[in-house]
C-alpha cells in the first residue's frame, strides 16, 4: 500500500500527464498510418527521454506502444490496410462495415472492446508477474542463461521468416553487442584501435537505424523515382460507441480473447497478429447461429471485437516475461527494456525488491494510458484521420529530422550517427534479402545478459559445463530449446514435402 | 541450373563473413580461448562457429533444391543512386547540427529536401512546412517535455 502511495505521487506530476498524452497520440498516429510502426515510434522517442525523470520517461514509451497498439485499428477499418500486422485480422469485417456505412460504430466498438481488453491483461499481468517473480529470484546463472536462451531460440524460430534465417538475424545481433569492451575483464573486442569503438555499438542508435531508416530510403526512392503512391482518401468520421447490450452480448467471448491474448503475448516472438488471428477464427468458430456466422467476413462486429481484444490483452501478457524476468517478446518490448535499463530500472525479480514503487508507477501508467487513448480516440477521431492524407514523403521529412536529431543527441557523436546510418543499411538490405532484423534487436537485447550469465555460470563451476544440466529448470529450458527447434524443423520439412507435391502435380 | 539461386548466395556470404568474423577473433582480442572456455573470446568464437554452421545449412538447403517462399529483390541502380543522396543528406545534417545546432540546421536541411530533392513546387511546403517541423519539434521536446535537442559549437 506504501509502495502504491508513492507510485500515486511519481505518476500524478504535470510532466507525467502530458508525457503520456504525448506517447499515446504519437503512438495513435504512428500506429494508424500503414508503413510506420509504434516500434519506429518508440525508437525514435528513446533518446529523448534520457533527461526525462524514470517515471515520466517509461510512462512515455508505455504510452506510444499502447497508441501504437490501438491506433492500427484506425486505417484497418477505415481504408482496409492495417496500421499494424496486429490489426490485419479486422480488415475483413472492419472494412466490411465502413462499406455498409457503419465505421463510426466500427471505430467505437474497437476502441472500447480495445480498452476493455487492456484492463483486464493488466489486471492478469500484475498478478502473473508477481508469482513468475517470486518463481524466478532462486535462478541461477545457469537457469538465466538457459531462459535466456530459450526465448532468444523462440524469437528466431517464430519470426515472419524462417527458423534459420531468423537464426542468422539473432546471431548477428548477438557479433553487435560483443563489440567494444568486454565488461568482465575490460579488454576490447572488435575495435580496431579506435577509442570511439570502446563504447560499441549503441542499442538505441541501431534500434533507430533498423526501424527508421529502411522506411526513409524506401519512401524517398519511390518519390526520387516519381512511383510514390497518392495520398489515402478518408471521408469525415465520428467514433460512436455501441450500446451497453452490445458489449453485454459479447463479454463472454472478450474474455476468451483476453486470455488468448494475454497467454500469446507472454509467449517471446509470437505477439499480436498471432493473437489476432487466432482470436477471429476462434469468434467465427464458436458462433453457434448459422446466419451470423455465414456473415464473419463481411461485416460482423464480433470480426472486429475478438481481434482487436486479443491484440490489446497481448500488451499485458508481453510485459511479463519483460517485468518478471527481463526477456522482451517483441521489438516494442525490446526498445521498452532499453528504456527501463537506461533509466537503471533492471527487470528481473529484484525490480519488484530494489524499485517496488516505480513497478506501481508503470501499473498505472498503463492504466492511464489506455483511458488516455480511450478518449483521444473517441473525441479526436475526425482530427486524426487527417494524417491518413498526408503524403509519405512528407512524414519522411519529419522522421529524417527525429532519426538524425535522436542518433547524434544520444551522445553528440558522429560514430553514432555513422552506425546508425550502417544499420539503417543492413534493415534496408535485409528487408530485400527477405531476412527479419527483429532478431537482431532482441539478439542486441539479450547479448550482454547471454554473455555475462555463461561466464559467471562457468566461472562458478570452474569451466566445468555440465552446470547448464545441473538442475531440473535449467533441463526443461534446454528441453524448451530442443522443441522449438525441432517443431521449426518439422514444419519446415512438411512445407518442402508440400512443394515438392505442388510440383509433381504441376507437371503431371 | 537450379530453380533458385538465392540459398547459394545467401550461404556463401554467411559463410564468409562468419569466416572473417572468426578471423578477426584471433586478431582483435587479445588473450586465448581459455582452458575454461572462460574469456572474453568464447562467446564471439562460438557466434561465428554458429554463424558458419548457419551458412552451410543454407548451402544445404541450395543443394538439395530447396525454394525460398519469399523472393528477394535486387537492388536497382536508380536506387542504389537514390539511396547514396539520402545518405549524403544524413551526413551534412549530422554535420551541421555539430556546428549550428538544432534551431539553424534544421529549417535549412528540410528546405533543402523538400525544395530539391523530392521536388516540392508548393511554396507552403517548401518555405512554412521546415519552420513549422522544427517549431513544432522544439515545443514538443524542449517545452513540453522539457527534454533536449542538440546544440551547435557556433550557435
Amino acid at each position: 500500500m506504501e509502495n502504491l502511495i508513492t507510485a500515486l505521487g511519481l505518476i500524478g506530476t504535470f510532466e507525467v500527464m502530458i508525457a503520456i498524452s504525448i506517447g499515446a497520440f504519437a503512438g495513435i498516429i504512428f500506429g494508424a498510418i500503414p508503413g510506420l510502426t509504434y516500434s519506429m515510434a518508440l525508437a525514435l522517442m528513446l533518446p529523448f527521454t534520457f533527461t526525462m525523470e524514470p517515471v515520466t520517461a517509461i510512462s512515455l514509451l508505455l504510452a506510444t506502444y499502447i497508441g501504437g497498439m490501438t491506433g492500427g485499428s484506425i486505417s484497418a477499418i477505415l481504408i482496409g490496410i492495417p496500421g499494424t500486422p496486429s490489426a490485419a485480422a479486422t480488415v475483413s469485417d472492419g472494412y466490411s462495415l465502413t462499406k455498409k456505412g457503419d465505421a463510426s460504430i466500427a471505430l467505437g466498438t474497437a476502441v472500447i472492446v480495445s480498452t476493455i481488453g487492456g484492463f483486464i491483461s493488466l489486471v492478469i499481468m500484475i498478478v502473473l508477474v508477481d508469482f513468475i517473480s517470486q518463481f524466478a529470484i532462486k535462478f541461477g546463472p545457469a537457469e538465466i542463461f538457459m531462459l535466456v536462451l530459450f526465448g532468444f531460440s523462440t524469437i528466431c524460430g517464430l519470426s515472419e521468416r524462417s527458423l534459420f534465417r531468423g537464426l542468422v538475424a539473432g546471431v548477428l545481433g548477438l557479433m553487435l553487442m560483443t563489440i567494444g569492451t568486454d565488461e568482465i575483464e575490460g579488454i576490447s573486442r572488435f575495435t580496431f584501435g579506435s577509442t570511439q569503438m570502446l563504447q560499441g555499438v549503441n542499442l538505441l542508435v541501431a534500434m533507430i537505424g533498423l526501424f527508421a531508416v529502411p522506411h526513409i530510403l524506401e519512401v524517398f526512392n519511390l518519390r526520387l523515382n516519381r512511383e510514390d503512391k497518392t495520398n489515402f482518401e478518408v471521408d469525415i468520421v465520428k467514433t460512436k460507441l455501441p450500446s451497453f447490450a452490445l458489449l453485454k452480448k459479447y463479454f463472454n467471448l472478450m474474455l476468451r480473447c483476453v486470455g488468448l491474448g494475454t497467454s500469446i503475448g507472454a509467449i517471446p516472438g509470437s505477439g499480436g497478429p498471432i493473437a489476432a488471428f487466432l482470436a477471429y477464427s476462434h469468434a467465427k468458430n464458436s458462433e453457434k447461429n448459422p446466419e451470423e456466422k455465414e456473415k464473419y467476413g463481411k461485416g460482423h462486429i464480433g470480426g472486429v471485437v475478438a481481434p482487436e481484444t486479443a491484440n490489446n490483452a497481448v500488451t499485458g501478457g508481453a510485459m511479463v516475461p519483460l517485468l518478471s524476468l527481463g526477456i522482451p517478446g517483441d521489438p516494442a518490448t525490446a526498445i521498452i527494456l532499453g528504456g527501463l535499463l537506461i533509466h537503471g530500472l533492471s527487470p528481473g525479480p529484484m525490480l519488484f525488491i530494489e524499485n517496488a514503487p516505480q513497478v506501481y508507477s508503470i501499473y498505472l501508467a498503463i492504466l492511464i494510458a489506455y483511458l488516455v487513448v480511450f478518449i483521444f480516440q473517441v473525441n479526436f477521431i475526425k482530427h486524426i484521420v487527417k494524417i491518413l492524407k498526408v503524403k509519405p514523403h512528407h512524414l519522411g521529412v519529419g522522421i529524417l529530422v527525429m532519426v538524425i536529431v535522436g542518433s547524434y543527441a544520444i551522445r553528440n557523436s558522429f560514430l553514432d550517427v555513422n552506425v546508425m546510418i550502417l544499420m539503417g543499411l543492413i534493415g534496408y538490405f535485409f528487408n530485400r534479402i527477405q531476412l527479419p532484423v527483429t532478431p537482431i534487436v532482441l539478439g542486441m537485447v539479450l547479448g550482454k545478459t547471454i554473455e555475462s550469465e555463461y561466464r559467471t555460470a562457468m566461472s562458478l563451476s570452474a569451466g566445468d559445463p555440465t552446470i547448464f544440466f545441473s538442475s531440473v529448470v535449467s533441463l526443461l529450458f534446454f528441453g524448451l530449446i530442443i522443441l522449438t527447434i525441432a517443431l521449426q524443423i518439422k514444419k519446415r520439412m512438411q512445407d518442402v514435402k508440400k512443394q515438392k507435391q505442388l510440383k509433381e502435380q504441376v507437371q503431371i | 541450373m537450379r530453380e533458385s539461386k538465392f540459398y547459394l548466395f545467401l550461404g556463401l556470404g554467411v559463410l564468409a563473413f562468419s569466416i572473417i568474423w572468426i578471423t578477426l577473433v584471433f586478431f582483435q582480442i587479445e588473450g586465448d580461448l581459455g582452458g575454461y572456455a572462460n574469456t572474453p573470446r568464447t562467446i564471439p568464437f562460438f557466434l561465428g562457429i554458429c554463424m558458419s554452421i548457419l551458412g552451410l545449412v543454407f548451402l544445404y538447403q541450395y543443394k538439395v533444391g530447396y525454394v525460398p517462399k519469399n523472393k528477394a529483390n535486387p537492388l536497382q541502380k536508380n536506387e542504389i543512386r537514390n539511396i547514396i543522396f539520402c545518405l549524403i543528406v544524413f551526413i551534412s545534417y549530422s554535420y551541421l547540427l555539430k556546428y549550428f545546432g538544432f534551431l539553424i540546421s534544421t529549417p535549412i536541411v528540410v528546405f533543402f529536401i523538400t525544395r530539391f530533392l523530392l521536388g516540392e513546387k508548393n511554396w507552403k511546403l517548401n518555405y512554412l512546412f521546415p519552420i513549422a517541423m522544427t517549431g513544432l519539434i522544439y515545443f514538443i521536446f524542449i517545452i513540453l517535455l522539457k527534454s533536449s535537442l542538440p546544440r551547435g559549437e557556433i550557435f
